[in-house]
């Protein structure tokens, strides 16, 4: 037993030690030039990641320059209002519409010769820092409130106006570096470990410091603690601009127009959305707590040193938190997390406001409590795409960068809900003066209203999402649907993949297996496992029971012999318990299935019909009379479009009312039987509504074919010359190799950027209405030649899966053997050096270019290590090499020994 | 699925709707009268704690206005005067104050010229301060006075550091004569005194003028009659911080007087830009920051090297002399 585990921790070792090995060699080679498949080197990787560091201690000294009622420089140490500060940063809300329309053009028409993003970086940083540096040399101590009020604002909001452009650069130009995804992953992944350094020490010594300049509510602690971290960010993130390149500019990124008010009414329409946006509406409120941990120290205990560690500890909370999301995601479901999320924030805060007396024990909740909170940065993200998936199919627009802008309808929610705070501020004497937090009377009396505050502001945003019920299930139906879709349209164009196909049909066999399963009754299986578990119960007691009264019976330090009434009471506990768990997964399974069938009910079912829908009956009309004249042609003509048909929606109501009659009778609660006539009011309802709703389009379609005439006679005055899209995807994927290609290149990537834009404007309708009649045409594809092929695919993917492994393998093994040779290579001139010292010979190429042809014969050949080890590991080829050089070693002391 | 979503949109109303009736039911406007008896028992309440004030009720409070921080400035035609005074106690694990443990005084006073009254910056005349209490030194349980001066040279500009210390505990500072002119007392005199017809709180003469409880906080805003200016002068031969002033805030937080303002309605350029300045104002807190004793050398080449002088108290040299009030 002993062997084995010291056999297993030396194999560790050996592991860990070739690991390294491998590592150290690869970055030490690969330092100034990429390796082999990749594009940037490991020298790149750290200046971008340095740059990192610069950038979070900048934005950490700017932070102290955003408006908010719990910034410690403007509130506590400045002593303006909580009231006006909410004022100001009102201001800024709306001003910051205006400004992110006006950063965004001058971002998207950024092409110099260093790139889009890194200029930012360069001319951002320095400006920025300077204006933070003014503002906290300003003499406030001889400067009267209004003076004060006038300088936060016009410093906080011009700030706020260049900050975004510097922030977002640095995160861009991660998105850029490389144009694999897979290095994008792996540098994003070394440089945010290398960054995270900076917050982890200054979080730490901050406070420690500021306990010499007399902590956070005195000005000397931002002008010689904060303002030297935000000076050194500056000079760091000038790493970020000279030390790495923008590599992605091709048609392959290109991505389709969606315009700002299409793309937020598709996700205005969209029900998941509205509820985890309205959910955020309340943040206000259930974080209204943050602060007290930072009041408790400064104000109370005004022990930073403490202050600084256990902020220190918090930190980590936060990357624990990301490495448990996925299994929590895993366990509880989408809806589950963020249930228990939400619940978990209510109870945690309950705590810490019985315990705020005890600092200790209020960090432990609160470090549990922000460990719990912590799990939406990584759960958000999960969250949204799922959203976005279900806008992009309800909608047929992917709005990746909309959600943001969609969710500018609840700024006047958010300005006015902004105010709640400073009022409750106020209304508990936190008005100019914040030292009356050094009152522990007028500090504990906010306290409790800020925690129960936080409470009810947890309980409103828990509240939404009771009515969430995107499910997983839903979900891979919803990916399901976009996935016949796209398959359509790629059959079409011919960019149809054998592993796409596989994939689909497999998922549409299983959604149909899923669809064609017996529904079996669930209150039924939940009885049986009910019953099930109370047998199960039974027999587990009167086999305990038996087992103490043996037990009892037995001396001490006997084993209790089982009995044969023992042993059978035993098989029967085992069959029972056996017997519940089977009846427990049977129930298990059944709702599954019942949210399965609910789920192809309301995506698939729907994607399926949707072209029998009287909408799309009349936008295919509408359509085909639109495509009906030349694109050339439409300034002058208009197709008659009030001629279009209303369908006849007779049998459809019929469908509806049997629909509903459907969807009621599988509800589990509240079911009735009902007739389908009993539904036929409300389903003519519905087509009345429909109806109405047509004639809208129709009326809708008219205006918008008239201002197209409009704009193409405006913008098109000769017709249309070429095929701007084409034109602009070409301009795009020129390679340039020098800095005046690259400028001219960037020049045309404008002017076709602008040409293809207008056009885009122009003939919206257009186009939408060619993608319309272009999707029906190909609305059978999948039955009728995807689903053929699909064991012709299947072989041919099997194919393609072989050829990709077997040159994965040789790429490892080139890589490899490329790391061996570099080893020995090294080895061998350390030889060498030793060699020619021993001999009294000048070390230099041409004696070590003659030791290398002297003992070719005792060093192994990184070929021959390949062979040795053809499927070992780098660290073990490594190895190889590095016993080969020890061979090698030995036999030139020997030779050495032989010549003295 | 429909009883659900009516049950969430129940309770968001239900939570919502009681937020918003805890924000308007917690604002309602005082009659002058009623503004008038706050503000008198707020400043009985602030100064209940003061053995030596006659409005001393240890039943009311143990600490109040024996405890207490405030920050003042006071501007006048040519300088910016900054007083910080800190009288503290020690306090438990469970924030309950000990008036008779470790109390300790800090006593800041610093004086700045400004160019003119709007100007915001000027230099630094010169400043003094005093810290009193226990001193943290292992072989002393001696209790001891700190004073520091630095005038500044009125031709060059230059401060010249006068550092001195003595023995004293901060019980027997607090009674000194010294003191009482910067004690909490002190601060409140005048209001405390103000009769009921010196006030303005009429509407018609200013929108602001009236009084507001918002929860824990009510802010009195009011003027003051030219009468009671020249009346307090005479008899007092000083002048009243309300003197010159366009209006005045007192913001009363949990029944005691936390912050006081008198504005000047001032010029800042060429008559477009009309804002209220702050003339005076005094910020109260009834626990101040923790107060740390300045670095000592006995060492006379040490920056930090401070002389003893055991009668610091009765020279008459010192800057506290010439204060303000």
């Amino acid at each position: 037993m002993a062997s084995t585990i010291k056999r297993k921790i030396n194999e560790g070792l050996t592991q860990v030690k070739n690991t390294a090995s491998f590592i150290v060699t690869d970055v030490t080679s690969h330092w100034s030039k990429p390796g082999k498949g990749n594009y940037v080197p490991y020298k790149e990787i750290l200046n971008y990641s340095i740059g990192g560091m610069g950038q979070n201690m900048l934005i950490y000294l700017l932070g102290y320059m955003a408006l908010g009622v719990t910034n410690t420089l403007f509130a506590s140490t400045i002593g303006i209002r909580p009231m006006h500060l909410q004022n100001m940063l009102t201001v800024q809300t709306i001003l910051n519409i205006v400004f992110q329309i006006i950063r965004g053009k001058i971002v998207d028409n950024t092409n110099t010769r260093w790139g889009r993003f890194r200029p930012y970086l360069a001319i951002m940083g320095a400006p920025l820092a300077i204006l933070s540096i003014v503002f906290i040399f300003l003499p406030f101590e001889s400067m009267a409130y209004s003076q004060k009020y006038m300088c936060v604002f016009i410093f906080a909001i011009a700030i706020s106006i260049g900050q975004p452009l510097y922030q977002t650069a640095y995160t861009n130009l991660g998105s850029v570096i490389s144009p694999s995804t897979a290095e994008r992953s792996k540098i994003l992944a070394i440089s945010s470990l290398i960054y995270s350094f900076a917050p982890t020490i200054y979080q730490l010594f901050v406070p420690i410091f500021s306990n010499l300049t007399g902590g956070f509510t005195d000005i000397r602690t931002y002008k010689y603690i904060v303002v030297p971290i935000g000076v050194i960010g500056v000079f760091l993130s000038f790493f970020a601009f000279f030390g790495c390149k923008e590599r992605i500019v091709s048609s392959k990124h290109f991505v389709k127009k969606v315009s700002i008010i299409g793309g937020c009414v598709a996700v205005w329409k969209n029900k998941y959305w509205w509820l985890r946006t309205i959910s955020t509406w309340f943040n206000f409120l259930e974080g209204a707590y943050l602060v007290l941990f930072g009041w408790i120290y400064i104000y109370g205990t005004q022990d930073m040193t403490t202050y600084g560690i256990l902020q220190t500890v918090l930190s980590i909370a936060s990357g624990l938190s990301m490495f448990a999301t996925p299994f929590f995601l895993k366990w509880l479901g989408n809806k589950g997390i963020l249930l228990f999320h939400n619940i978990l924030n209510i109870v945690f805060i309950a705590c810490m406001l019985a315990c705020y007396e005890i600092p200790l024990l209020y960090f432990l909740f609160l470090w549990i409590n922000t460990f719990i909170n912590q799990l939406q940065l990584v759960y958000n993200p999960v969250l949204n795409a799922e959203v976005k998936d279900s806008i992009q199919w309800q909608s047929g627009k992917r709005v990746d960068y909309m959600l943001e802008v969609a969710a500018l309808i609840g700024t006047p929610v958010t300005i006015l809900s902004g105010y709640f705070l400073p009022f409750i501020y106020e209304s508990y004497g936190l008005t100019v003066n914040y030292d009356v937090l050094y009152d522990p009377n007028v500090r504990n009396s906010l306290f409790y209203m800020l925690c129960a505050l936080s409470i009810l502001g947890a309980a409103l945003n828990l509240a939404p999402y009771f009515l969430y019920n995107l499910s997983r299930e839903k979900h891979s139906m919803v990916v399901l649907a976009l996935k016949y879709r796209a398959a359509n349209t790629d059959y079409r164009t011919g960019d149809i993949t054998p592993h796409q196909v596989k994939d689909l049909v497999e998922s549409y066999n299983y959604m149909v297996e899923r669809r064609d399963a017996v529904q079996p009754d669930t209150n039924e299986k939940k009885a049986e496992m009910k019953a099930a578990k109370q047998v199960f119960k039974t027999a587990k007691a009167e086999y305990e029971s038996l087992y103490e009264s043996i037990e009892k019976a037995t001396p001490k330090g006997q084993a209790v012999v089982k009995t044969e009434e023992l042993l059978a009471l035993e098989e029967v506990y085992h069959q029972k318990k056996q017997a519940y768990k089977d009846a427990k997964f049977a129930y298990k399974d059944a709702c599954k299935l019942r949210r399965d069938k609910e789920a192809i009910e309301e995506f698939i079912d729907t994607e399926l019909g949707k072209w029998d829908t009287p909408k799309s009956q009349v936008r295919l009309a509408l359509a085909k009379a639109i495509t009906s004249i030349d694109k050339n042609d439409v300034a002058d003509t208009a197709p008659d479009l009030s001629s279009v048909e209303l369908p006849d929606l007779a049998e459809w109501t019929v469908q509806q009312a049997e629909a509903k009659q459907r969807r009621t009778a599988n509800r589990r609660f509240f079911s009735k039987d009902k007739d389908v006539s009993e539904y036929m009011p409300w389903a003519e309802k519905k087509a009345e509504r429909t109806l109405r709703s047509l004639r809208s389009l129709i009326k809708r379609t008219e205006l918008r074919y008239r201002l197209m005439q409009k704009l193409s006679k405006l913008f098109f005055k000769n017709g249309l010359e070429y095929d701007y899209e084409e034109a602009y995807k070409k301009e795009l994927d020129v390679q340039c190799f020098t800095k005046e290609e690259k400028k001219a290149q960037n020049k045309r990537i404008r002017s076709a950027q602008f040409k293809y834009n207008r056009f885009a404007s122009a003939y919206k309708l257009y186009i939408e209405s060619e993608t319309l009649l272009l999707d029906f045409g190909d609305r059978n594809n999948f039955f009728d030649y995807i689903l053929p092929m699909y064991d012709e695919c299947v072989i041919e993917a099997e194919r393609i899966d072989r050829e990709e492994e077997e040159k994965a393998k040789a790429e490892k093994e080139a890589k490899n053997a490329e790391i061996a040779e570099i080893k020995l290579e090294k080895r061998m001139r350390k030889d060498a050096k030793k060699e020619a010292k021993a001999n009294g010979a000048k070390f230099d190429e041409a004696y070590f270019e003659q030791f290398k042809r002297d003992h070719a014969d005792d060093y192994v050949t990184p070929a021959t290590a390949e062979d040795v080890s053809s499927d070992a590991d780098p660290g073990e080829v490594a190895d190889a090499a590095d016993s080969a050089d020890n061979g090698a070693e030995t036999a030139a002391k020997e030779d050495n020994d032989n010549e003295n | 699925m429909r009883t659900k979503k009516t049950a969430c949109l129940l309770l968001i109303v239900i939570l919502l709707l009681s937020v918003g009736a805890v924000a308007l039911t917690a604002c309602n406007n005082l009659t002058a009268q009623e503004a008038y008896d706050a503000l008198k028992n707020a400043i009985n309440l602030s100064l209940a704690g003061d053995p030596l004030d006659p409005a001393y009720d240890p039943e009311v409070s143990e600490t109040n206005g024996y405890i207490f921080a405030y920050k003042e400035s006071v501007r006048s035609s040519g300088n910016i005067t900054n007083t910080n005074v800190n009288v503290h106690c020690d306090q438990d694990a469970s924030y309950q104050l000990h008036v008779d443990e470790d109390l300790m005084v800090d006593l800041y006073q610093e004086t700045w010229s400004i160019n003119d009254v709007t100007g915001g910056t000027g230099t630094k005349i010169g400043d003094f301060g005093f810290i009193v209490g226990p001193y943290p030194d292992a072989d002393s349980d001696e209790e001891r006075m700190f004073y520091t001066e630095r005038p500044a040279d009125g031709n060059n500009g230059e401060y010249t550091a006068n550092k001195l210390y003595g023995n004293m505990t901060a019980e027997d500072f607090i009674e000194t004569e010294l003191f009482r002119k910067y004690s909490l007392a002190s601060r409140l005199e005048e209001l405390r005194n103000m009769p009921f017809d010196a006030f303005v709180f009429d509407e018609s003469v200013n929108d602001s003028f009236g009084a507001v409880q918002q929860i824990n906080l009510v802010t009195i805003t009011f003027g003051v009659t030219s009468e009671y200016v020249e009346n307090y002068y005479a008899e007092t031969g000083k002048h009243s911080i309300f003197e010159g002033c366009t209006y005045a805030e007192i913001e009363l937080t949990f029944g005691r007087v936390s912050n006081i303002y008198v504005y000047q309605e001032e010029n800042l350029g060429g008559g477009f830009f009309n804002l209220p300045q702050e003339m005076y104002s005094l910020q109260i807190t009834y626990l101040g920051q923790n107060i740390s004793f300045p670095s000592v050398s006995t060492d006379p080449s040490n920056s930090n090297y401070y002389t003893l002088d055991e009668n610091l108290l009765g020279r008459t040299d010192l800057a506290f002399a010439k204060a303000i009030y």
